[in-house]
C-alpha cells in the first residue's frame, strides 16, 4: 500500500516507535534502535505521535517496552513519509487515534533501498530511548 | 534388453530404508561441527511459539514456511565458528538473523512475501558497507558474506 506524506504532522514532531527487547543495539554510549526495529515485511511500520496523551497511553497499553523517539525530519530526509492511519490504532487506545501513524516509503521501492533507508533512520544520532514504566 | 526397457526398469526401483536413516543422523553430525546451531533452531521456535499479532507494533506471528525458510538457510551455512546469531521476529512476519563479532554487525532478513533473503554489514564505525539480497540456491556467497565477520 502506498504511503502519503501528511503535511500536518511537522519535522519537528518526534514519532514513538514501540520496540521489543530484541530491536536494541547496546552501544558503548548507550543504545539504539537495531537494524530490524524499522523494518516491515509490507514497507510500513507502525508508530505514534509523541504527545502527552500518547505517552500516557502507551505506557497503560506497552507498560515497560522500549522505545525509540524518532524525529519526523530524520525519516524525511532519508526518504521515508508519514500517513496517519487511525482505523489501524490499537483497540483500547483511549487517546486520539490520529496519533497513530505509519512510515514507510511513498511509492513502492526495492527491498534493498528500503532496507537501507531504515537502517539509515535507527542509525541517525538524533533517534533516543525510552523506556514506557510500569503504572502505579 | 533394449534402452527405453532398461530406463523404465530403472526408475522403478525402490531406494527409500537405507536413506531416510542417514537423513536422521546428519542432523547430529551439523550439531557438533556448527555449535551455534541448536541454538540458533531454539531461537527460531521461540520465535515462532511466541508470536503474535500486537496492533501498535506489528504482526510478529512467523508462518511454518517462513520457518522452514529460515532452517533452510541456517543449514546452508558452513562457518563453524561463528557466534549464536540472535533471531528475531521482523514486523509483517518475517525472521531477522543478527550476528555481532567484534563491533562487525552481520544482518540476514527473511520476509514471508519474498523467495530472497537480504544481507546488510556493518563495520565497526557502524557504517554499512555491504548490503544485497540472495536466494537459498547461493550458498557460497552467503559464506562469503558472514565469512567477513570472522575473517582476521
Amino acid at each position: 500500500m502506498e504511503i502519503a506524506d501528511d503535511a500536518t504532522i511537522s519535522n519537528e514532531d518526534i514519532l514513538l516507535r514501540i520496540l521489543l527487547d530484541d530491536w536494541i543495539k547496546n552501544t558503548e554510549t548507550g543504545s539504539r534502535p537495531n537494524s530490524l526495529a524499522l523494518l516491515d515485511s509490507n514497507f510500513e511500520n507502525s508508530c505514534f505521535i509523541s504527545n502527552a496523551e500518547s505517552l500516557t497511553e502507551l505506557q497503560r497499553l506497552f507498560p515497560g517496552l522500549p522505545v525509540a523517539g524518532i524525529p519526523v525530519e530524520v525519516i524525511r530526509t532519508e526518504g521515508f513519509v508519514v500517513e496517519r492511519r487511525p482505523n489501524e490504532c490499537p483497540g483500547g487506545y483511549a487517546g486520539d487515534p490520529n496519533d497513530h501513524v505509519v512510515v514507510g516509503p511513498p511509492e513502492p521501492c526495492g527491498r534493498k533501498d528500503y532496507q537501507r533507508k531504515s537502517q539509515a533512520i535507527v542509525k541517525d544520532r538524533r533517534v533516543f530511548m525510552l523506556r514506557l514504566l510500569p503504572q502505579g | 534388453m533394449s534402452l527405453s526397457c532398461y530406463q523404465a526398469q530403472s526408475q522403478s526401483v525402490d531406494i527409500t530404508p537405507p536413506y531416510a536413516i542417514e537423513s536422521q543422523l546428519e542432523p547430529t553430525a551439523s550439531f557438533e561441527r556448527f555449535p551455534w546451531l541448536l541454538e540458533a533452531l531454539r531461537g527460531l521456535q521461540r520465535i515462532c511459539d511466541s508470536g503474535q499479532l500486537i496492533p501498535g507494533i506489528g504482526d510478529l506471528r512467523v508462518s511454518p514456511p517462513t520457518a522452514s525458510f529460515v532452517r533452510r538457510l541456517l543449514s546452508l551455512i558452513s562457518i563453524p565458528r561463528l557466534p549464536v546469531p540472535r533471531i528475531s521476529p521482523i514486523s509483517g512476519g518475517g525472521v531477522g538473523l543478527l550476528w555481532n563479532v567484534g563491533g562487525k554487525e552481520a544482518v540476514l532478513t527473511v520476509y514471508p512475501t519474498d523467495e530472497r533473503f537480504a544481507y546488510m554489514l556493518s563495520n565497526e564505525q557502524d557504517e554499512l558497507v555491504s548490503d544485497g539480497l540472495l536466494t537459498l540456491e547461493q550458498p557460497r556467497t552467503l559464506n562469503s558474506v558472514l565469512g567477513w565477520l570472522v575473517e582476521r
